[in-house]
């Protein structure tokens, strides 16, 4: 016993502080917020005690719900392509073709670069008339996004930001799911071959279930990576949030996501809003990893 | 003729990987072909839309990073010293928590293991935002300001690591534990001696996935630091750097290419070792 | 460039340095934040030298300033994290439209508290300088109006034109009677010339809209709009359901929606007015003088101008000129206005030495110092005096700019400022520049949401200051 403690104690005390405190703390301060005289010299200790009124304004406005519902859009548009773009890429890349290990580093790049310089880039490369995508769009004989734009119109603002960003991160799925298929035994394919199976039979019937663990860690990570998603749509919509909508009577901003939100609450130090936020957001999160797990995690997860 | 055939086949299946995966790999890497273009731009041709210069005029230069490079106000070789320091002292205290927190979850028991391990698990799903205002109010009081200390103890706590570390460890047959303890190895040594070679692979994973992630992590160095700090970063750096430049879009690409190229390098250099690392490691359930 | 080297990256061991001089011999640091661009950045330590040496040479203990350099847009964040920590900097350049959070954050100290300041009273010192720059220092907090910070650095809108656009259509300009060689000079006449300088099939476009507050406060002001009035109680109401905010309005979205001679450039995804205009796609754009350096660059050949007047007899029918009023008239001046951005020299609360800082900031907005920022760097002077007389060879565009700053108005001192901006007013118009809501409509719920949560608590706290007063 004693030596469990030991081992676990460096990683559970810096947790404990810098993860586990500031978590305790915020739900003390989402009981409270900043009033207009708060002093910025003691922020938290000038904070007024409001009870669950931040939780009450939350679920009774429209913006939030909207927030909420986007993110949910968004993670839809985002998670499953990811991960099948990835399993793809994995698969075409597990293969030895030539030249493969160039083309695995080459897709895992656009992983480390910082959103805010990419988007800025993405900007010009969604330009409604310069731009390359409207032009291949308009070579095709649609000129819908020449005329509404792809970041200009709260209708394919969300899928257009999910694009760039599955672009981004397919590589870094691409690698985990290689890493999935070199754990399986080649002997488990060539039984496969044996009794007959077709690339697909094998593919639906062998690989996929197989990953099945692999593409639940990839769902839930891009759970997490949905509901914290901020800089590329703050880089995207040039920091305003989207183009604007009427949502239920209340005006919204198309790409105003939960974390976008959330950033906006922070930003205007209402940190008593921007905790209890995050703590409606956690319940969601939880609610949705139970499922997850429930349903596509059944006997074999740990 | 038969292998004939199959090679013809083979040829012919690769033209087609090929053909998918080239136009797709072009327009992944579409940001970054525009981002060095344009900082190889001159001076102010950076948001022109046109990457063709028209006859005898010279579009395209090195002045940029060399100005960058030259820059008296901005000493990039410094803020990439401590960048350095930032991001690989990070990644090894992260691997070293995580290994041994790894261990201790996976093998060990003690009471509430497995409640400790599922609550930090939830954290994993907490909005990163939460945290950043308590974290710096605790740095702070802990008198960490620009110190690299303050820039690296706080996010040393991955959960994503040690979840990646303790389904590693757990899947080592016990046997192997055993064996060590028959031959009379202290619990330390068993840890060093045969938890941690067999973790290696994973381990250097973990430690370049925190490296890239802290190389960029602009905010929380930011704050941890005061403008006159000897210890800014890159990201920190380059911060005011565009806000020098914010409008010759030229150089602050070119800026923006030092950020992305020593990053680059370290992932070229360490492919082979990375992807092995994690193929022959990999997240097993 | 090598002064600059020395101060910054050499700026802790002079720090260390000075830490065991000022044990020694008594000398007071004082920290400075900056935001500065680099090419003012020089200037700047050579103005914070020369007032350190003749500080020293009369005053006792001497004085010593470490520069710092902070980039503008973080600088508010840094100001809230640092007093957190409580390591606030002893004075700093700050954006002019974040005082009112700066002040009641308790970060800004007032200045006309201090000994040292000019026994005449605020009123007397608002003479010397830009009225609408100072007006943004001087904030009502507590039931208080004090004196925050002096002026150090402004910035105001003006028309930007092609003129190689206004060539290229020459012929057509000509036949519909407009000079092509001058900008247009009121907004009818903008939406004229605009017509013929639009050509959508070639993606040419007259005007880029920036969608924004700020950016939209030159026609606001122009229409005698102020966003908030107080009522016969003294309470604080929104003052947008009138005609006048619903013309400004109006004009501005219907550059693109009616009149069509605007380009989309409100729309995210589209260049925006300065990439367009760069890029010779916008022949006309409100920006201001930070451009100029980028568009020399470019070797455009393009001409600043006034922002367009509210045409005369729009004017006269919505009161804002008496009727009699003729076109060189004081008050039809008064149909151009500009907006106020740029730089004000704050000192923060927590500095053991707010009247030395105050003198700095004497010294920084002083005619000499804002005479060498206007010829040497071609920025406009915040010190009246320092207007009259100047070389500005080198910067023709400057007097254009100095004409406009002298006629703006800043933004109503609010708090929670870029709730207001961000978060109530762009979404709005965005919505009508969509064409999904009329202007009526939109200005109806901006005046919700701004009474429900930007003046309630001011209101609130205001009232609970009265009550303790009393």
């Amino acid at each position: 016993m004693f030596w469990g403690i030991f081992f676990v104690s460096p990683f559970v005390l810096v947790a404990a502080v810098f993860l586990l405190f500031p978590i305790a703390y915020s739900l003390y301060l989402s009981l409270r917020e900043t009033t207009l005289y708060t002093s910025w010299f003691d922020q938290f200790g000038q904070m007024k005690y409001v009870g669950f009124e931040n939780y009450r304004r939350l679920v009774t406005d429209p913006v939030f719900w909207y927030s909420v519902l986007a993110t949910g859009i968004y993670a839809l548009l985002l998670i499953p392509t990811t991960v099948a773009a990835s399993l793809w890429l994995a698969l075409m890349l597990h293969s030895k073709l030539p030249g493969y290990r160039a083309f695995r580093s080459a897709f895992f790049l656009p992983h480390v670069f910082d959103v805010f310089v990419v988007g800025i880039i993405w900007l010009l490369l969604y330009n409604p008339q310069s731009g390359p995508f409207a032009w291949l769009f308009r070579s095709l004989g649609i000129d819908w996004f020449t005329k509404n734009g792809f970041v200009d119109n709260p209708i394919s603002v969300l899928p257009s930001i999910a694009f760039a960003m599955v672009l981004k991160g397919m590589g870094f799925g691409m690698i985990l799911f290689l890493t999935a298929l070199n754990n399986i035994p080649e002997s488990i394919f060539e039984a496969a071959d044996i009794d007959g199976a077709s690339p697909r039979q094998k593919l639906f019937r062998v690989t996929i279930p197989l990953l099945r663990p692999m593409i639940l860690f990839q769902m839930v990570t891009g759970l997490v990576g949905a509901l914290n998603a901020f800089s590329e749509f703050y880089a995207l919509t040039k920091a305003g949030g989207g183009p604007a909508f009427s949502f239920f009577g209340s005006t919204v901003q198309s790409a105003r996501v939960s974390g976008f939100h959330l950033f906006r609450l922070f930003d205007e130090s209402y940190y008593g809003s921007a905790a209890a936020m995050s703590f409606i957001l956690l319940g969601f999160a939880l609610i949705i990893a139970w499922v997850n797990f429930r349903f596509l995690g059944k006997d074999n997860t740990a | 003729m038969a292998t004939e055939i199959r090679r013809d086949v083979r040829l012919r299946q690769w033209a087609i990987n090929y053909a998918i995966l080239v136009p797709i790999l072009f327009v992944v890497q579409l940001p970054l072909m525009w981002m060095v273009l344009t900082a190889l731009k001159a001076k102010g041709h950076g948001l022109e839309l046109r990457f063709i210069p028209h006859a005898g005029e010279a579009l395209y230069t090195f002045d940029n990073f060399m100005s960058v490079l030259n820059d008296p106000s901005f000493p990039f070789s410094r803020f990439i010293m401590n960048s350095l320091i930032v991001a690989s002292g990070c990644g090894a205290l992260t691997v070293l928590i995580c290994t041994m927190g790894g261990y201790g979850f996976a093998k060990k028991r003690f009471p509430l293991r497995d409640q400790l391990f599922g609550m930090l698990i939830a954290v994993m799903l907490v909005p990163g935002l939460i945290f950043m205002v308590p974290q710096f109010a605790i740095t702070a009081k802990l008198g960490w300001m620009n110190t690299f200390t303050g820039m690296i103890v706080p996010h040393a706590a991955n959960i994503f690591g040690l979840f990646l570390l303790r389904q590693h460890i757990r899947q080592l047959p016990d046997s192997l534990i055993e064996a060590a303890t028959v031959d009379g190895a202290g619990e330390i040594s068993i840890f060093w001696r045969v938890i941690v070679p067999l973790s290696v692979p994973i381990m250097i994973t973990l430690f370049l996935l925190t490296f890239v992630g802290q190389w960029s992590n602009f905010l929380w160095q930011l704050i941890v630091n005061t403008p006159d700090s000897f210890k800014i970063t890159l990201p920190v750096g380059l911060s005011y750097f565009k806000g020098q430049y914010s409008l010759e879009w030229e150089r602050m690409m070119a800026g923006a290419c030092f950020s992305i190229l020593p990053v680059c390098a370290l992932l070229l250099f360490t492919q082979r070792f990375f992807m092995q690392g994690l193929i022959a490691g990999g997240v097993k359930e | 460039m090598r002064i600059y080297l020395r101060s910054l990256s050499l700026g802790v061991l002079l720090a260390l340095a000075s830490l065991a001089v000022a044990a020694e011999e008594g000398t007071i640091r004082l920290v400075l934040w900056q935001g500065f661009k680099y090419s003012e950045v020089g200037e700047l330590t050579a103005n914070v030298e020369e007032f350190t040496k003749s500080w020293n040479a009369s005053h006792t203990p001497r004085i010593e300033i470490a520069v710092q350099q902070v980039s503008f847009d973080d600088m508010v964040k840094r100001m809230k994290t640092a007093a957190l920590a409580h390591i606030t900097p002893d004075m700093a350049f700050v954006d002019a439209n974040s005082m009112v959070s700066l002040v009641y954050g308790q970060v800004a100290r007032p200045l006309d508290t201090l000994k040292n300041f000019p026994p005449n009273g605020i009123e007397e010192l608002r003479k010397e300088y830009v009225p609408g720059a100072f007006d943004t220092n001087v904030v009502e907090f507590g039931g208080k109006k004090h004196l925050y910070g002096l002026p150090a650095q402004t910035t105001t809108l003006a028309l930007f034109w092609n003129k190689k656009m206004f060539r290229d259509r020459a012929t057509e300009l000509k036949a519909a009677g407009l000079d092509p060689e001058r900008p247009p000079r009121d907004w009818d006449e903008f939406i004229r010339y605009g017509k013929i300088l639009t050509q959508p099939e070639k993606g040419l476009f007259a005007y880029g809209l920036t969608n924004s507050l700020w950016f939209s406060m030159p026609i606001m002001n122009q229409y005698g709009v102020s966003l908030v009035r107080r009522d016969e109680n003294g309470v604080l109401v929104p003052n947008l359901s009138n005609p006048r905010t619903e013309a400004a309005v109006n004009r501005n979205v219907n550059f693109f929606l009616k009149d069509k001679v605007e380009a989309g450039a409100w729309r995210e995804g589209q260049l925006d007015p300065g990439q367009g205009f760069l890029n010779q796609k916008y022949a006309m754009i409100l920006i201001g003088p930070w451009m100029i350096e980028n568009f020399r660059a470019s070797k455009l050949d393009f001409g600043v101008a006034l922002v367009p007047r509210v045409p005369l007899e729009e004017a006269k029918r919505l009161g804002l000129v008496p009727p009699d009023a003729d076109d060189n008239s004081t008050a039809a001046q008064h149909l151009s206005s500009g907006n106020i951005g740029g730089q004000n020299l704050m000192v923060v609360s927590a500095s053991k030495h707010p009247e030395v800082c105050f003198e700095f900031a004497r010294f920084f907005s002083s005619e000499k110092v804002q005479r060498g920022w206007a010829e040497k760097l071609g920025q406009i002077p915040i010190c009246v005096a320092a207007q009259k007389n100047l070389d500005l060879s080198k910067f023709p565009e400057v007097p254009t700019f100095i004409e406009q700053v002298n006629l703006a108005r800043p933004l109503p001192p609010l708090p929670f400022g870029g709730t207001l901006e961000v978060d109530i007013v762009n979404p709005e118009i965005n919505l009508v520049l969509q064409g999904n809501r009329s202007t009526k409509d939109a200005l109806a719920s901006i005046e919700k949401k701004m009474a429900a949560r930007i003046l309630a608590p001011v209101n609130e706290a205001e009232a609970a200051a009265r009550d303790s007063a009393k």
